[in-house]
């Protein structure tokens, strides 16, 4: 197992690695100067003696590999770059905006949890009822769901109708828990419907497959409840394949967020991404893109792990 | 090379036992994969007819008749600057198909290759075109799209690439995987043997066994594409103003939420029916031609 931890440490080392190298090389091969995208100001006004000494300065006159070697090395220290439309560091901008990105993607995350894993279970559990059809129809509608117009539909109906909830803005879980789930509850939605849709197919085909299980009929022999059989000893066994769901989710609810942040007008890091393009502030967009992609890394990779240490037979493979 | 000829035809078979019409007359049968063809059907035929079909030139404003309702003379009302919704609906397909079908066929086109030849070759081939994969794999795939398009510039064009780039990673691995199986097949190994030619090899003997998952996964992929284009129009780096496509009629209806929905209503419902549509084939298509997977979702 230890080999294995290792090994799977070390590829998430090299895929971040890469994930660096192309997030470099769509920075570099911008269309334009690169001194536009690197200093984030315009050339106009510079004669061309200034213009070879910001090239200099920004190593521009260096060869690539170099370039990137710097940039790794300033990404290490801490130096991100400076924010061309706010003036301020990349990396203290992404310190503040990203737990509002977290707190969105963990609400639509347990929004998916909760929905996809109530009616996958109900489903499989009540195969070819009318609950198991209306379910169905769910997961293949929300499927094919687009979540901007999830969110829209959203603002239409419980803000502007009934007036419940805010239609934008933000306010933090921590700091005001009733306005910040009213708040998070719309966008939440929005961003786990999809994601609730796909995981409601994956359990109730689990749990079909372990319910025909011998020891599912021992279980049931020996007198136990038919509620203990399905979420003790059926949803246990179904969980893991579940659990990988889960977890490549959670990747891709950050990646949602930059679409439903711009509809509900919540300062994250996907509506930072939005406006940096905008205000052709190319440093805070390589900085939001790096950060995201390795955050994924580290996500699958302790999905993964966690996968490994759940499952004993992963677990003792090394062994047998 | 009668062995060839004869792992060939073996393979054909395999992917079409009874011919093209057995294979429409099962896909047929699955009631909501039929649903889903009518409307796909349909789509193509206003997006090719759209010039015929559109009552009015989408582009054409008319600021006395903005925000109107639905009504005899718009049937689906009009927008903002008074133009009217059915023909830019129905020239919206045009954008949406097309952005579907060219950046499917440049991700099978690139995609597929390096899983054929990556599950095939193995060693530090397989090794360096994975661990790209996985690189491009880590990025959340609208995050991608909309920095390629910040660095290509907003244009149809430049969706398409960048939408295509973002789901290689996804038909390489399938094809990788694919090929991993037919690898070791009897008749893999007797071309192998026969002395035929790698690029022979992958073409002409394991293309034909894995182009059944690819068919499959072109269709949940244009499904992808459709979204993907949308969602960037919608946002404003897509295609831009005044083209019409459902992304962006769907931001332009947006401020009008309160007084016009189905500003949104409308363009929404599209994109839905579309995509619920593709993957309601693709589903089929799935179990038709992989029965190995029946039932499984």
């Amino acid at each position: 197992m230890g080999v294995y931890i290792l090994q799977r440490l070390f590829q998430a080392v090299i895929v971040v690695i890469l994930v660096s190298m192309v997030v470099f090389g769509i920075m570099h091969y911008l269309p334009g100067d690169p001194i536009l995208v690197l200093s984030g100001i315009g050339m106009e006004g510079f004669s061309d003696e200034e213009i070879a000494e910001m090239r200099h300065k920004l190593l521009l006159d260096r060869p690539v590999y170099i370039q990137y070697g710097h940039w790794v090395w300033n990404l290490i220290q801490g130096d991100w770059g400076k924010s061309s439309s706010t003036n301020y560091p990349v990396l203290m901008e992404i310190k503040i905006r990203l737990p509002v990105t977290l707190q969105l993607a963990f609400g639509g995350w347990i929004i998916a949890l909760i929905v996809g894993l109530t009616t996958g279970v109900i489903s499989a559990v009540r195969r070819n009822s009318i609950m198991d059809t209306g379910a169905t129809l769910i997961s293949i509608f929300g499927v094919a769901m687009p979540n901007f117009w999830m969110g829209i539909l959203l603002i239409y109906l419980f803000s502007i109708v009934l007036d419940w909830l805010p239609t934008a803005g933000f306010v933090s879980v921590f700091e005001d828990p009733v306005q910040g789930i009213r708040h998070l509850i719309l966008p939440a939605i929005a961003l786990g419907f999809m994601q609730a849709a796909v995981l409601m197919r994956q359990t109730r085909s689990g749990m079909l497959e372990i319910l025909n299980q011998d020891y599912i009929k021992v279980a049931r022999a020996k007198g136990l409840t038919e509620r203990t059989v399905t979420w003790v000893h059926a949803l246990k066994n179904a969980s893991l394949p579940i659990l990988t769901i889960m977890g490549l989710q959670l990747g891709r609810l950050i990646g949602g967020t930059v679409i439903i942040e711009s509809i509900f007008g919540i300062p994250g890091l996907g509506r930072m991404a939005v406006q940096s393009i905008f205000m052709r502030d190319y440093m805070a967009l390589q900085g939001v893109v790096l950060i995201v992609a390795s955050g994924v890394v580290i996500i699958n990779l302790f999905t993964d792990l966690l996968y490994t240490f759940l499952d004993p037979r992963i677990r003792y493979g090394g062994r047998a | 090379m009668n062995s060839e000829v004869e792992t060939s035809a073996m393979s054909d078979e395999y992917l079409a036992p009874r011919g093209l019409k057995h294979f429409v007359g099962r896909l047929l049968k699955v009631r909501l994969a039929a649903l889903g063809l009518f409307f796909i059907v349909v789509l193509i035929f206003c997006s090719i007819f759209a010039p015929v079909l559109a009552p009015r030139d989408p582009a054409a404003a008319n600021g006395y008749r903005a925000l109107e309702s639905p009504s005899r003379d718009f049937l689906l009302g009009t927008d903002y600057l008074g133009r009217d919704i059915l023909s830019r609906l129905i020239y919206g397909s045009r954008i949406s198909l097309l952005v579907a079908v060219l950046s499917i066929g440049i991700t099978v086109m690139i995609g597929v290759p390096l899983g054929l030849m990556s599950g095939y070759l193995g060693g530090w081939i397989d090794t360096v075109f994975m661990r790209l994969m996985d690189a491009l794999y880590a990025f959340p795939p609208l995050l991608l799209a909309l920095t390629l398009v910040a660095a290509l510039g907003p244009s149809i064009i430049n969706v398409i690439v960048a939408v295509g780039i973002v789901m290689i990673p996804t038909f390489s691995r399938l094809a990788r995987a694919q090929t991993l199986s037919v690898r070791e097949q009897t008749y893999v190994i007797a071309a192998r043997t026969v002395g035929s030619p790698v690029r022979r090899i992958l073409f002409r003997h394991i293309w034909p066994n894995v182009m059944a998952a690819i068919i499959v996964q072109s269709s949940l992929g244009m499904a992808v594409a459709i979204l993907a284009e949308s969602s960037l129009s919608y946002m404003g780096v897509g295609v831009r103003p005044p083209t019409a496509t459902w992304g962006v009629m769907l931001a332009e209806g947006y401020p009008h939420l309160e007084s016009n929905p189905w500003l949104s209503i409308i363009p929404g419902s599209a994109i839905f029916l579309t995509v619920l549509s593709l993957n309601l084939v693709g589903d089929a298509l799935r179990d038709v031609l992989d029965p190995r997977l029946r039932g499984v979702t």
